[in-house]
């Protein structure tokens, strides 16, 4: 029978990654398991029909985490033809337990026996005849790294032979199985044995499915009764011991292994030193500081400032001008050719060399097996705020720039804390933003020295708060698998998949994000060039277009803040397409010209025309700096994010922030220096503390024991 | 009743319990390896105390100190 779809599923660092990729090559689709963010990742074997299914990574068949659940559901759809579960030969004795699990659907199965290479340099060998006597399915031995065996693999899809039962459970537990699987009569026969076995172990999911069948409920319970009696501990513990005991006996038939153990050894020695008391922050430090230069303080930033200013900015353009000036163009013509598509392409593409250079580091900590450490060792201080040390990186890099850290902020497994991560990022000044802190510091506080500490200080408090607020929010409280990590062997990545991890992103990112911020980039250019005149519907100047009179319209929101000419709200509004644009747009919309120096003394006059008080300057700053970040960096957010509601609440809440930031810096800090006077402004700000001060302190709702999640799956 | 987290590095022992019935953490720590009578052994702390680095079936393991508090040993 041809085997139409392969269900491959294994542990985290078995390798399945690398075998999909050499099963699948480039023919890989990444979209979404419906109702749970887990990736759904399927491809299409080389030169063939048949699909393949990546499961996510996981250690075992539990209904707690969104993959285990997503994995579990779509094996019991029985919608494959074979399973094929990947399994590391460097560590047998965890990686059968999932085994063990698989082998109780009466399904096809193979395992694909990976990381053989590495098991030969650590002087472990396996009888895999012996192996497959034991499991009763067939084995193939290989390493998908180097592309050994992945060929006998794939003929084995075609001809797999008749399974013979594996004896795990004994009798008594078999009986069990089988009584309780007679009462099961909605289900087929492939996954009675799961299910049952599940419901024997007080499986959270099956026994609220079966919640109402009273008849099957009474037997559950005396058959617990007799079975946990017997063996004096419950049957969660019982099956657990019983699958470890199936997967140790078939160890030790099959495996002959060398006293040393060199990529353990290896590890453990790397660790005393990457995880050393003294030595692992100032080597991650370190570690960090060279992703950033390289990502963002060179070769990223020259790649991307050689994209925007010669790619896009010269031969893009000139060429476009060129073309749209032989054929006499209207003006609206080359507008939205010049500055909405080319602009906007540009603002997408011009982010990919940074992005690359940082996703090739990135990749390479990942695979080689750092980053596990890292996580290790920031935990301690990163959970109080909802975090955990894979954060760290994200922020780091979004003081360079908020795009690729959105990006990177992919890398961190827990799902709350990536959402976290990716609102409170936006918090972090990228580099786009300082020319605005530029501009208010020279203006106002010319001799000051704290301003620029001050607004770093205020964005890592925000970022605390943020998190240790957001943490408390049921809807930051989805399942996810707890806080037990395995710390894998250091290896080298090879250099196919780091090329496709970096592929991959950089894809999603220009197709995802970039739509987004194409669109926006030719609405904003579209608002800002154009009105209707006397003459009709034209081209205008940005003080009379579209944009201007919305940016009037919607001024006396700001009046709060202290700031309320229509040129600040435009400003604001066109530091939504790249937060460097605020600079310029006030410098036109104030009458000092284009191309000005933040410090320019022209700008400063300007600015303290339009600032009444420097707390109303400091105020403008304040809502510029945290309120939403760039169209760019948003799209990535989204992207990350994959859930609009989730987006919707960031942009809300960020803007929120962002205002009463401004607001209480406006209110109390001007009172305390004097500028503004006690008045209803002053006691909401107050107000506001207090509902920020209480929110920080509350004591989280404890959740119930027995919890049923409410989430749809 | 002694528990994993009062391990010290170097230190090995024997699991004879694991608490915390029906909740996600135990099926994790079954499903990990850290079954009744399994051999155990503490390799290092991270640098701020915790979370702490176990020895099982021959990989390594990081939990955090509360949750290695749910594991009875001798």
């Amino acid at each position: 029978m041809a085997c139409q779809k392969i269900a491959l599923i294994g542990n985290q660092n078995s390798g399945k990654t690398t075998l999909f990729n050499a099963l699948t090559g480039a023919n890989q689709y990444v979209g979404n398991w419906p109702g749970v963010t887990v990736d759904k990742v399927v491809g299409t074997l080389k030169s063939t029909d048949t699909k393949v299914v990546d499961l996510p990574g996981l250690y075992s068949l539990s209904p707690y985490s969104p993959e285990e659940i997503v994995s579990r559901e779509y094996l019991l759809s029985g919608d494959y033809d074979l399973i094929v579960n990947v399994v590391d030969a460097a560590h047998l004795e965890r990686s059968l337990s999932l085994t063990a699990e698989l082998l109780s659907f009466n399904k096809n199965i193979i395992v694909a026996l990976n990381m053989m290479d590495v098991a030969k340099n650590n002087h472990i060998e396996i009888n895999v005849n012996v192996l497959e006597q034991k499991l009763g399915i067939k084995v193939i031995p290989m390493s998908a790294s180097t592309g050994d065996g992945v060929q006998d693999l794939v003929n084995a899809l075609n001809n797999v032979p008749q399974r013979q039962k594996a004896t795990i459970y004994p009798q008594e537990i078999k009986e069990a199985v089988v009584k309780i699987g007679s009462y099961l009569k909605d289900k087929n026969d492939f996954e009675k044995e799961f299910i049952s076995l599940c419901l024997l172990q007080n499986d959270k999911v099956y026994v609220h499915e079966y919640m109402t069948d009273e008849l099957l409920q009474v037997e559950l319970v005396k058959i617990r009764a007799v079975l946990e009696k017997q063996y004096g501990q419950d049957m969660e513990s019982k099956l657990a011991g019983l699958r470890y005991a199936f997967v140790d006996e078939a160890v030790k038939a099959s495996v002959v292994k060398a006293a040393a153990n060199r990529s353990k050894n290896f590890s453990r020695a790397v660790d005393n030193i990457v995880t050393n008391r003294y030595l692992a922050l100032p080597i991650f430090a370190v570690i960090v500081y060279v992703v950033y230069y390289l990502a963002v303080s060179t070769i990223g930033t020259w790649g991307t400032d050689y994209a925007n200013d010669v790619i896009f900015g010269e031969w893009a353009t000139n060429g476009a001008a060129y073309v749209l000036d032989s054929i006499s163009a209207p003006e609206w013509l080359s507008g939205l050719i010049i500055d909405g598509v080319i602009g906007g392409v540009g603002a997408v593409l011009g982010f990919v060399p940074q992005m690359i250079v940082l996703f090739i580091l990135l990749s390479f900590l990942e695979q080689c097996g750092y980053m596990t450490r890292v996580a290790f060792v920031l935990d301690r201080i990163f959970r109080h705020f909802g975090l955990s040390g894979r954060c760290f990186i994200p922020m780091v890099i979004a003081s360079g720039c908020a795009v690729p850290a959105m990006m990177a902020s992919k890398s961190i497994d827990n799902i709350n804390e990536r959402r976290i991560t990716l609102i409170a990022t936006s918090f972090i000044p990228c580099s786009a933003k300082l020319p605005i802190l530029a501009m208010i510091a020279a203006a106002f506080f010319p001799d000051s020295t704290i301003v620029a500490p001050g607004v770093y200080f205020l964005a890592i408090i925000s970022v605390i708060v943020t998190g240790v607020i957001l943490k408390k929010e049921s809807a930051f409280k989805e399942e996810v698998s707890p806080f037990v990590m395995e710390l894998p062997d250091y290896h080298m990545p090879t250099l196919g998949n780091i090329a496709r991890s970096v592929y991959l992103r950089c894809r999603a990112f220009i197709v995802k994000a970039g739509t987004i911020i194409f669109s926006t980039v030719v609405l904003v250019w579209f608002l800002s060039s154009f009105n209707f005149t006397d003459e009709g519907f034209g081209m205008v100047e940005v003080g009379d277009s579209m944009l201007a009179a919305i940016g009037s319209a919607i001024a006396f929101i700001f009046v709060p803040l202290g700031f309320s000419s229509w040129q600040c709200a435009v400003a604001i509004f066109t530091g939504l397409l790249a937060k460097e644009n605020v600079v310029g747009t006030l410098a036109v919309l104030l009458g000092v010209g284009a191309d000005v120096a933040e410090d320019d003394a022209t700008l400063g006059v300007a600015l303290h025309g339009e600032f009444s008080t420097s707390a109303a300057a400091l105020s403008f700053l304040a809502f510029n700096l945290f309120s939403t970040p760039c169209i760019a960096a948003l799209g990535a957010m989204k992207r990350q994010l994959a859930s609009s509601k989730m987006f919707s609440f960031a942009i809300v809440y960020l803007t929120v922030w962002a205002y009463v930031y401004a607001f209480i810096i406006y209110h109390l800090g001007g009172l305390i220096v004097g500028q503004v006077a006690f008045g209803a402004g002053t006691v909401v700000a107050l107000v506001l503390l207090a509902a920020i001060l209480y929110l920080l302190f509350r004591p989280e709702k404890e959740k119930p024991m027995m919890g049923i999640k409410v989430k749809a799956v | 009743m002694k528990t994993l987290d009062t391990l010290k590095p170097g230190e090995n022992a024997v699991i004879t319990g694991i608490n915390g019935q029906n909740t996600s953490l135990r099926r994790r720590l079954l499903d990990m390896g850290l079954t009744l009578n399994t051999k155990v052994s503490l390799v290092r702390e991270a640098p701020f105390g915790d979370p702490i680095e176990l020895e099982v079936r021959g990989y390594s393991l990081t939990i955090r100190k509360s949750d290695a508090q749910l594991i009875e040993v001798k």
